[in-house]
């Protein structure tokens, strides 16, 4: 126990961008889980699933870690492209999408999960469960 | 990494504590005149004239815009001494593709009950949605009007002495995205229980180009239709009809259609939309008060409320 306290205090900025990534998430699984939209949930659950239960047996850690990463990188990547062509093809006319994908929170969001994305693909390499 | 990480994570945290709350506006009273107070309504939601003192709409797209229109709704509907509820929701998105890139609809239906003169669990509901379809769409017509109609009904109404059934008028909202509003309170009176005997929607009702006077319907319900045409061909009112068969529907534009889908008994009415004389500023920066006809609003208006004023005279 105390060797894992201490990797994570070794890591732990790796380990609060990795914890901040999977309750964004969460938070969404269940949002939509009380909307009744369940194969939203379902999805997300699902990828939790793996990527605990993985933790949980200390088995194929990096490979997971790096997966969860790349899902990352490629949502904060589509919401990047959706924002691109928006600004620079044809504007979007739903207010929904324009007032989530294209304000200044909306780039903030796309940006920082990016960052998260390509950090956490990074180091995934450097943690190894003991 | 870290330090950009840690700056993107502050930036996140400034642009999400950096909302502004809609600050104490105050609005005008309404003139009691029916014409000049449509075009009262339709000017303040338009951005002919400010809605409040140092505010003025351009469109109400955004949800800032929507926010501003809904304080003006419940002051006007406060004006009329009936309680404005705001009916909050949120709702997913078309499919979990885009559920997992973004957030749901997020929104605020507007709506107040006018109750009856006697005991009844029966209620007729008046609709329109508020939302406009594009940025910079001022959206005089589309739907301005349908709201200054329903609104306009509801003050006559209340003028009644007898009342067999209570009448919700509702504003409703994001109808131009998925028709989102009337979704929720479809929702809303199923939770409720309501007994709705019908539900009348109004979309774009201002244009009038061939000058005939004429008013469209649509409904897939025989009682309303014939109500409607009845009473056309009593006042000899130019009436144009389109039937809607409710069985496998498909139709997805507009608040009406989800009602239909629903299965209420159900009427659509404007402008003739169907029989090409429609506004051509739909959804554009030229949707202004100036495109408004609006002898031909107060014209519909006066004929809807007597459709209106009948149901509500059966005993």
């Amino acid at each position: 126990m105390s060797a894992l306290i201490k990797l994570l205090i070794r890591h732990r900025f790796f380990f609060i961008t990795l914890l901040f990534s999977l309750l964004f998430f969460l938070r969404k699984a269940i949002q939509y889980a009380l909307l009744k939209s369940y194969v939203t949930a379902f999805i997300i659950l699902s990828i939790f699933a793996i990527i605990g239960i993985s933790l949980v047996l200390n088995k194929k850690v990096k490979l997971t870690l790096r997966f969860w990463s790349i899902l990352i990188i490629i949502w904060a990547s589509v919401r990047i492209l959706l924002f691109l062509a928006n600004s620079f093809l044809k504007e979007i006319s739903e207010s929904h999408l324009h007032h989530q994908l294209f304000n200044t929170k909306g780039v903030i969001i796309s940006a920082s999960f990016l960052v998260a994305g390509v950090f956490l693909f990074r180091n995934s390499n450097r943690i190894y469960w003991i | 990494m870290k330090r950009i990480i840690v700056i993107m994570g502050l930036l996140l945290g400034f642009s999400s504590c950096s909302r502004q709350e809609v600050r104490q506006l105050e609005f005008q009273k309404l003139p009691e005149d029916m014409a000049e107070m449509q075009k009262r309504i339709i000017g303040q939601l338009s951005g002919k004239y400010e809605l409040a003192k140092n505010v003025r709409l351009s469109s109400r797209w955004l949800p800032e815009e929507r926010e501003l229109s809904r304080a003006y709704f419940k002051a006007i509907v406060s004006q009329l001494h009936l309680i404005p509820i705001e009916q909050d929701y949120q709702h997913s998105n078309i499919n979990f593709g885009v559920d997992l890139l973004i957030e749901p609809f997020k929104g605020t239906n507007i709506y107040t009950i006018l109750p009856a003169t006697i005991k009844s669990a029966s209620y007729i509901v008046l609709g329109a949605h508020y939302d406009s379809g594009r940025r910079n769409a001022p959206g005089a017509i589309d739907n301005a009007t349908g709201v200054t109609l329903i609104y306009s009904i509801v003050k006559k109404l209340q003028k009644l002495n007898y009342r067999s059934q209570n009448v919700i008028l509702v504003f409703f909202d994001q109808e131009e995205e998925e028709n989102v509003g009337s979704k929720e309170f479809i929702k809303l009176i199923n939770k409720n229980n309501w007994n709705i005997t019908s539900v009348h929607c109004f979309d774009m009702i201002g244009w009038d180009g061939d000058n005939d006077n004429a008013i469209e319907i649509y409904t897939a319900s025989e009682s309303l239709e014939n109500h409607y045409i009845s009473l056309a061909n009593s006042i000899e009112k130019p009436i144009l009809n389109v039937s809607i068969n409710p069985v496998n529907y498909a139709n997805n534009s507009t608040d009406f259609d989800e009602f239909v889908r629903s299965g209420f008994n159900v009427i659509g009415a404007g402008e003739c939309v169907y029989h090409g004389d429609s506004t051509p500023y739909k959804d554009t920066a030229k949707d202004t008060f100036e495109t408004v006809n609006f002898e031909y609003l107060l014209s519909s208006t006066t004929f809807i409320e007597t459709a209106i004023k009948n149901l509500l005279n059966n005993k």
